[in-house]
């Protein structure tokens, strides 16, 4: 695999790529400025002493007398955002506890920092959430595309060694005390009414129609145009397959787009869930979204009766059911299976043709991280031609 | 005698798992995830490394088959025709390097390259302006071309450890071989 022609797109290139996939405003914005950058230089380090300098001159404009950053430290987990903790003292001797979230050069999920920041804060107090207080949507003072949130304790899996694998393996105790949770509130996602909340930074789709699920299609062929360096007829098939079959969204729902184990803080002593994470792919669509990817084979584990786990909580009969009582949604089996397919197609891309892009322009901070995430390209692939294999 | 790439990926192997990784503060976390990531990439590297221009052929002559049995059944409007012409063009010289013990890398990553991406086209052809029967034709090949690529990927990336279920497949050697002359 080499850097091709797409590593330094021409501005004629980008508007084509921009006609032929509309999406919504706030992805087209993001997906091109991606492109508009990608020729630049490549991920640059940032040291403590350049992001309390930074944290002081952003946040001293807004806040009323002298403040104080300290304690900045480099936050480990996630690849597709650079994260630090840091103290904020204010003038009136209170301080609390933040996280800077920075877009790198390039991103494995490259979205617009104003969805994840208007969507967390329209979910405080709707589940646990690390609410966003503070934005700079375009990067203008922070040096990079940034949102401010507030700082929980917790855990994202047990303590273990080794690298990252999709795996968590919560085992029993956690299980029984996590799963209830976890449930609770993805139904609370399914059935939150976003109509009042301020979300100026996503399309609306109509409730019935099918456009919401086009967009989505629309964005990630984008993503796949731009970022792939090896073509992949599968992935092509499935995209034409994905087209043709788009079905009407019944209700519109807030979609996490990864809400799974991983992607939420818990407590290790009490098993309390203290923060639903990583908002990134946050969008208005259809909830069957989030529900067909937490059950994909990829998050399943094995209990100690041998019993198959949906996203490593519950057997999927008992988690789907669980949903519905809760949420007072119906699951429909039919669109479950088309967005199985969907949530793979999009994983293949993420892991096939946008991690190595990053890699290619040394644009993260944390490329041997995402290219290791490609390695799971091949399972993707197989849950991608599984899913299809059963609708074909 | 110049140290080979296995034994010099051995040394590093011992080195990372043995010596750094176990030096690293606790508290380092960013760098102790990176360095396990590192002795992931080592291990993967010495399974791969005399194995990569076997993988590369496997690549250029399952997606030349997959091309020429798409070209041969190609049914629509221009565009259908008109890309299967394309594939028609491109297989003397694609076969030739195809038939080759091991090519040039870079002549061989092109070559591969342009099978896939012609293959690709005949696809989104097939859906701009095929027949009914042809794209139906094409979603059968291509799952089945996507089946064995599925297979390879699989056994190729099986040391990174995402994959318990890939010591089920047969054996990577076996896997490249397919299709060779």
């Amino acid at each position: 695999m080499r850097a091709d022609a797409k590593q330094t797109p021409s501005d004629a290139w980008i508007e084509a790529v921009r006609a032929r996939f509309p999406t919504e405003r706030s992805i087209d914005a993001a997906l091109t400025r991606k492109l508009r950058t990608r020729a630049g230089p490549g991920h640059q380090p940032q040291s403590p002493a350049s992001v309390v300098e930074r944290l002081q001159r952003f946040l001293g404009k807004r806040l009323d007398g002298p403040i104080t950053i300290s304690d900045v430290r480099p936050l480990a987990g996630g690849s597709s955002k650079e994260q630090f903790a840091f103290r904020l003292r204010r003038a009136d001797g209170s301080q609390a506890d933040y996280v800077l979230r920075l877009d790198p050069a390039a991103s494995i999920v490259e979205t617009h920092r104003l969805r994840e920041f208007q969507a967390t804060r329209a979910l405080a107090g709707v589940m646990p959430i690390a609410e966003a207080v503070w934005a700079d949507a375009e990067g203008a003072e922070l040096g990079q595309p940034a949102i401010i949130s507030a700082f929980r304790q917790g855990v994202t899996r047990p303590p273990a060694d080794g690298p990252y694998t999709p795996k968590q393996g919560f085992g029993p105790r956690y299980r029984a005390l996590l799963t209830p949770q976890f449930i609770r509130h993805m139904a609370s996602l399914g059935c939150f009414d976003w109509r009042g909340a301020e979300l100026d930074a996503f399309d609306k789709p109509a409730d019935g129609s099918n456009e919401g699920v086009l967009w989505a299609l629309n964005a990630w062929r984008r993503v796949w145009e731009e970022d792939a360096a090896e073509p992949i007829p599968l992935v092509t098939l499935a995209y034409h397959w994905l087209r043709e079959h788009a079905p009407a969204i019944d209700r519109v729902s807030l979609v996490h787009g990864d809400f799974r184990a991983g992607n939420f803080l818990f407590d290790p002593e009490t098993a309390e869930i203290t923060a639903m994470l990583d908002w990134e792919m946050v969008h208005l669509g259809d909830r069957h979204e989030d529900l067909a990817f937490l059950l994909s084979p990829l998050f399943e584990e094995t209990d100690e009766a041998g019993r198959k786990l949906a996203g490593g909580f519950c057997p999927r009969d008992e988690l789907l059911a669980e949903y519905e009582r809760l949420s007072g949604l119906p699951v429909d089996e039919d669109r479950l299976s088309y967005y199985r397919v969907f949530t793979a197609w999009r994983s293949v891309i993420i892991t096939t043709a946008t991690a190595a892009r990053c890699v290619m322009g040394e644009k993260t901070h944390q490329d041997i991280r995402v290219a290791w995430i490609a390695n799971t390209g091949a399972l993707s692939m197989l849950e991608l031609w599984s899913a299809l294999k059963e609708r074909l | 005698m110049a140290m080979s790439a296995e034994l010099r990926l051995q040394a590093m192997i011992r080195s990372l798992g043995e010596v750094i990784i176990p030096a690293l503060p606790d508290d380092q976390k960013l760098a102790r995830d990176q360095a396990l990531i590192l002795l992931g990439n080592l291990r993967m590297l010495a399974v791969q490394q005399s194995r990569a221009c076997d993988f590369e052929m496997a690549e250029l002559r399952e997606h030349l088959a997959l091309a020429e049995a798409l070209a041969a059944e190609a049914e629509g409007g221009p565009g259908v025709a008109s890309a299967a012409d394309v594939v028609r063009g491109a297989v003397s010289e694609l076969k030739s390097v195809a038939a080759l013990p091991c090519p040039p890398q870079t002549e061989l990553t092109t070559m591969a390259h342009q099978a896939k991406a012609i293959a690709e086209a005949l696809v989104d052809a097939a859906y701009a302006n095929g027949s009914p029967a042809f794209r139906a034709t094409v979603a059968r090949l291509v799952m089945a071309q996507a089946e064995r690529q599925i297979e390879r990927e699989r056994r190729w990336t099986q040391a990174a450890g995402f994959d318990p279920g890939a010591e089920a497949l047969p054996p990577l050697d076996d896997i490249l071989a397919r299709g060779r002359p």
